[in-house]
């Protein structure tokens, strides 16, 4: 803790340039300090050293100045001249008269002494002792030696001074360029977090974008299809005969299928996720975009379709390959503003994307073509060459980014006058898990519920109700719980031969759980989940559960549950 | 090798003048005056030796013997002399009462003969140091003068002054032409 708290410091203050610049100076100037210091102290040496050689010398010469032994006194005299830092030494009488001594090189001796502390003249250092002993003042020791020149001692500082410079200019170049690289690394950060932002904000209003396209033909077909269901209905308190009855009730179911189609693409736009990939049959998935497509793209604009039934699979976010194709579709019609068709073909491509299989998918226009410069630029986020207010510029960025998410790619091809064809590469995917069982009624259907009972788990009254009153028409007794939790407590105490539960409700479990749970204990109890959400969906169909797509119609139930009671009798 | 010849040259050259002058040339060797030398040394002794702690008082005596010249020299350098703090004194001895000499802390006998020894005798033991001029027949003593190369020198004899509880500093035995153990 405390580490980082020092590592965080140290990361503070070497940021700053200054301050790497303040403690460049400060190494400097502490290193002058300490040598000047180092520098004294050297002289003080000396000094002390010179002293307590003449203190030396006026012991050993008490004897003989006190009783006038010139040869012993030169004797000794002799002995320094040996030294080499001794310039001079002389030997001066109790009156100051000289006595003995030698000069070597520089002044000549003085001719009389007075004691004095070691003092610098020059390049040379002299002091003056007095020669005692007891109370008896017998003369004074002369002593000169020479100091090392100034230059000379300097040289000797050199090395260690060049040293200290650079590391000091090192910890300055240092500092400054890690000054440098952390502001860089902040803008950067910040740079990071700005974009990450906006493209959040780009997907949200893309799928905005595309909802915006949709609502106007949406809104327009819903009226319609109210308007034929309610005429319908109108139409059938008059109609005279059975059949035509018939006739009108398939009609208003009819009306009543287009609009559970078009809520459910509605719900697909409308969820927020990023990217939640699954496989898809793209024939099938194309198949139900073809109403929306129709609805959005007007009347004067005509699509086909050219998609082999042997495709591929691929793994793709639903929501955003619906959104994707509309947008290339939207932009095909408005290229196209006298009408025209757009042609969507589709065909696998073994080892097309980096050696590995692949699904294409084009869709081709008959419109104006785009100018080179605008092929380069359009996936560029809010590059348009609509009118203001026609587009946003978000389309096929939107696209782009769709297809790289995917793993895949896109391309335009377009010439000024000969439409344009944008061409979807994406992955091939794993196998679809079929998500609804044939409705049709195949061959290992059950059909007659008599005699079964059938756990009913659902949260919402009215459906519960509802399904209830369907399963019971089928013949079947039915037990109802109005959550996951209260069914697992209801089968505690009875024996059910089948269970239909919706997915998403509260408590601690959910359907899925249940159905889990269940499976777990009775492995071939018919088990049948009811969900609204294609993401639910696809994980109930991952783990082997028949799913039924609400809203569902009777036949689908029974096909379904059929199915389902079939597999686990047989 | 080449040490000593200037001295022994200087002092060879100054015999040589001094013979030709007619002097004798021992007395005359020190410009001084072998007398006023021999004085100042019996001062400067002093500080070279140290005497037991009870000898002699607040007073140091220098007692001369049989050299009124000498004693006249150090009569008027005494005045303003010191011996660790101590006064000094000059004390001047005949023959007639040989026991002053063991109140002595210093006895120069400056002439031979009958009075030298009975002082030298009436001191033995005593914490005195004495001392003698060889070249005026008086030995014996702890310090002896002898002229050499007309300069004064002196010989030492640490038995003597040993028997007398006296420590002589080896800066003095340093200087001394010879040291009889």
């Amino acid at each position: 803790m405390r580490l980082t708290v020092f590592q965080r410091m140290g990361r503070g203050l070497l940021e700053r340039r200054w301050i790497t610049g303040v403690l460049a100076l400060l190494l400097l100037t502490s290193s002058l300090v300490l040598g000047w210091q180092r520098e004294r102290a050297a002289i003080g040496e000396e000094a002390r050293g010179a002293g307590s050689q003449a203190e030396l010398l006026a012991g050993s010469l008490a004897g003989a100045l006190a009783f006038d032994d010139l040869v012993t006194t030169r004797e000794q005299l002799d002995a320094l001249k040996l030294d080499p830092d001794i310039q001079a030494a002389g030997v001066y009488g109790a009156d100051g008269t000289f006595v003995a001594g030698f000069a070597k090189r520089g002044d000549p001796l003085p001719r009389t002494v007075q004691p004095h502390e070691p003092e610098i003249v020059g390049r040379q250092l002299s002091v003056v002792v007095p020669v005692r002993e007891g109370n008896l003042m017998l003369g004074s020791i002369y002593l000169r030696t020479s100091i090392e020149p100034f230059a000379e001692r300097l040289s000797r500082y050199l090395a260690i001074g060049v040293v200290i410079l650079m590391a000091a200019l090192l910890i300055a170049i240092l500092g400054a360029s890690n000054a440098a690289s952390a502001a860089a690394n902040r803008r950067l950060q910040s740079e990071i977090v700005a974009r990450e932002q906006a493209e959040t904000a780009l997907r949200h209003s893309q799928k905005m974008e595309a909802l915006g396209q949709l609502t106007g033909g949406v809104a327009h077909d819903f009226n319609n299809l109210l308007m034929a269901a309610s005429s319908g209905l109108e139409l059938m308190g008059r109609a005279k005969t059975d059949e035509r009855r018939e006739q009108l009730t398939a009609g208003v179911r009819d009306a009543l299928d287009r609009g559970a189609r078009l809520t459910e693409q509605l719900l697909a736009f409308s969820r927020r996720s990023p990217v939640h990939s699954r496989p898809i049959a793209v024939a099938a998935h194309i198949d139900k975009l073809v109403d929306l497509l129709d609805h959005a793209l007007g009347e004067t604009v005509s699509v086909r379709f050219d998609i082999p039934a042997d495709l591929w699979p691929v793994e793709v976010d639903v929501s955003q390959f619906d959104v994707a194709i509309l947008n290339i579709a939207v932009n095909a019609r408005d290229a196209m503003p006298r009408g025209g068709q757009i042609c969507i073909t589709a065909r696998n491509r073994a080892d097309a994307l980096d050696g590995e299989d692949a699904v294409e998918i084009a869709i081709q226009d008959e419109g104006l073509g785009m100018a080179r410069e605008a092929v380069e630029r359009a996936f560029e986020p809010f590059f348009t060459t609509k009118d203001v207010g026609r587009g946003t510029g978000l389309g096929l960025s939107q696209v782009y980014g769709f297809a790289r998410s995917a793993g895949g790619t896109v391309a335009i091809a377009s010439e000024p006058g000969a439409g344009t064809t944008v061409t979807l590469l994406l992955p091939r995917g794993p196998a679809v898990a079929s998500e609804r069982a044939d409705a049709g009624g195949a061959s290992a259907v059950a059909r007659d519920f008599g005699g079964l009972r059938i756990l009913l788990v659902e949260d919402d009254p009215d459906l519960n109700e509802l399904v209830g009153q369907m399963l019971e028409e089928l013949g079947a007794d039915v037990l109802r719980a109005k959550s996951a939790d209260e069914g697992g407590r209801l089968l505690e105490g009875a024996t059910v031969d089948a269970v239909v539960s919706d997915m998403v409700m509260p408590g601690e479990m959910d359907g899925l759980d249940l159905a889990r749970r269940l499976r777990e204990r009775r492995e071939e109890l018919p088990i049948v989940l009811m969900t609204g959400y294609s993401e639910a969906a696809g994980s109930a169909a991952k783990e082997g559960f028949p799913v039924l797509r609400k809203p569902f119609t009777l036949d689908a139930l029974v096909g379904v549950l059929g199915t389902a009671v079939a597999g686990g009798r047989g | 090798m080449s040490r000593r010849p200037a001295p022994r040259l200087r002092a060879a050259f100054a015999v040589a003048v001094l013979l030709l002058a007619g002097v004798h040339p021992p007395l005359a060797a020190q410009s001084a005056g072998e007398g006023s030398i021999k004085a100042a040394y019996l001062i400067k002794l002093a500080s070279f030796v140290r005497w037991p702690a009870d000898a002699g008082g607040d007073t140091f005596r220098i007692c001369v013997s049989g050299r009124a010249d000498i004693a006249r020299v150090l009569g008027r350098a005494v005045g303003e002399q010191r011996v660790e703090g101590r006064r000094v004194a000059l004390v001047q001895l005949g023959a007639g009462n040989p026991q002053q000499a063991r109140t002595c802390q210093i006895l120069f006998l400056g002439s031979g003969g009958e009075p030298a020894r009975s002082l030298l005798d009436a001191s033995r033991g005593a914490p005195v140091l004495t001392v003698t001029d060889g070249d005026n027949g008086t030995r014996g003593g702890a310090v002896e003068f002898v002229i050499r190369d007309g300069r004064v020198r002196f010989t030492i004899d640490r038995s003597e002054a040993e028997s007398r509880q006296l420590e002589l500093s080896s800066k003095l035995l340093d200087v001394a032409l010879a040291v009889e153990p």
